[in-house]
């Protein structure tokens, strides 16, 4: 996979990652107030400072196997399925089954969208799988963070031709509810926009 | 509004702990921190509103993006509007979503400069079409709802109504 370039792009409706090395270039939007990179293992993680409170981005591309392709929808249930699984038996986080849902972004691919939980917080989650979003948004000690929410918002959509964006949310402190999570995932997700190309 | 103090502080008061002169006692309000806080929460609250704003404009952008044209309400506080969505192109910034505005062309359209109070600057197209571009971020600013319509589909020969159900 070729090296992935991230840069930040200010724009009237905030702070926007702007993406080179995945396939035609495209930029979604991180957030709005103080946002600052986190450097976990080479993961793509930002802590935005925002109106509603503070929260972490993750943003995780997957390069899609080279095989014949189904339908979008299929490829991104797939996905679910595989991170469904990972979640439980890799970090003891729970996905949320009944929050699954799906929506249609402007470009005309489908988003999926739902929620994972861990009720004892994401602290004992396993270090060594590294960049992953249940574990990798957890404040380091002295962080100042915060406490996380126990959920996190996870979306996914497809960037054609080869590649797949997942993007998580988790809140800290401030009294996130699901739906203010699902909504930052949502913002991020749906402001995907390629730049280059049609 | 902030924090108020009981005492004018006409002259800089001294903090100087050590010395023997007496220290002047400032009070504050503390019915004042509350309202603070509230202020707060009503950021956070607009916050929230606006994000799921900003999704449901996505949304139903991506409602108008399908094949069928999509009748769009718009208002920008003074004036309500509706319009007639012929879809969604992507441009270099942004996406644009091509309308018709039944103000005809001697009136032009409500979304461009100076018809609306919201600061939309919707260009006519140059193709002489009568339809006129607007950026969805633009566009956002004044979108109320969305209605999709859908052709009916003729299923045993043109202009026929479809069987119906047996209850």
């Amino acid at each position: 996979m070729e090296r992935v370039q991230i840069r930040p792009l200010n724009r009237d409706d905030g702070v926007h990652a702007l993406v080179d090395g995945l396939g035609p270039r495209f930029r979604f939007r991180i957030g709005s107030g103080s946002v600052s990179a986190l450097d976990y293992e080479a993961a793509h993680i930002w802590v935005v400072d925002g109106a509603v409170g503070r929260y972490s981005l993750q943003f995780v591309p997957q390069r899609l196997a080279p095989a014949p392709r189904p339908e979008a929808i299929e490829i991104l249930v797939s996905h679910f399925h595989w991170e469904t699984g990972f979640l439980r038996e890799r970090l003891g986080v729970e996905v949320d089954e009944r929050s699954f849902g799906s929506l249609k972004h402007p470009a005309g691919t489908p988003v999926l969208t739902w929620i994972s939980r861990n009720p004892e917080s994401m602290s004992r989650a396993d270090p060594t799988a590294s960049g992953r979003s249940d574990e990798a948004a957890q404040p380091s000690p002295g962080s100042g963070m915060g406490n996380a929410t126990p959920f996190s918002a996870q979306a996914t959509l497809l960037h054609f031709p080869d590649d797949l964006l997942h993007f998580a949310v988790t809140g800290f402190d401030s009294p996130w509810t699901e739906d203010d999570l699902r909504s930052q995932v949502l913002r991020a997700t749906l402001s995907y926009f390629p730049v280059d190309g049609k | 509004m902030g924090l108020e103090y009981t005492q004018e502080q006409n002259e800089p008061i001294d903090f100087d702990f050590t010395g023997t002169a007496e220290v002047p006692t400032i009070s504050v309000q503390s019915e004042e921190v509350p309202f603070r806080l509230e202020a707060g929460a009503a950021a956070r609250d607009e916050a929230r509103r606006a994000d799921r704003h900003w999704v449901s404009c996505m949304q139903m952008l991506a409602q108008i993006a399908g094949p069928n044209p999509g009748i769009m309400a718009v208002s920008d506080g003074i004036t309500s509007h509706t319009v007639t969505a012929f879809g969604v192109v992507k441009g270099p910034e942004d996406y644009l979503v091509l309308y018709h505005d039944p103000w005809g062309p001697q009136r032009g359209s409500f979304l461009q400069r100076g018809m609306n109070v919201a600061g939309c600057a919707a260009t006519l197209l140059e193709d002489g079409s009568g339809l006129w571009a607007i950026r969805a971020g633009e566009l956002f600013r004044l979108l109320d709802s969305v209605l999709v319509i859908s052709p009916k589909e003729n299923h045993d020969g043109e202009g026929s109504d479809p069987p119906s159900e047996p209850r």
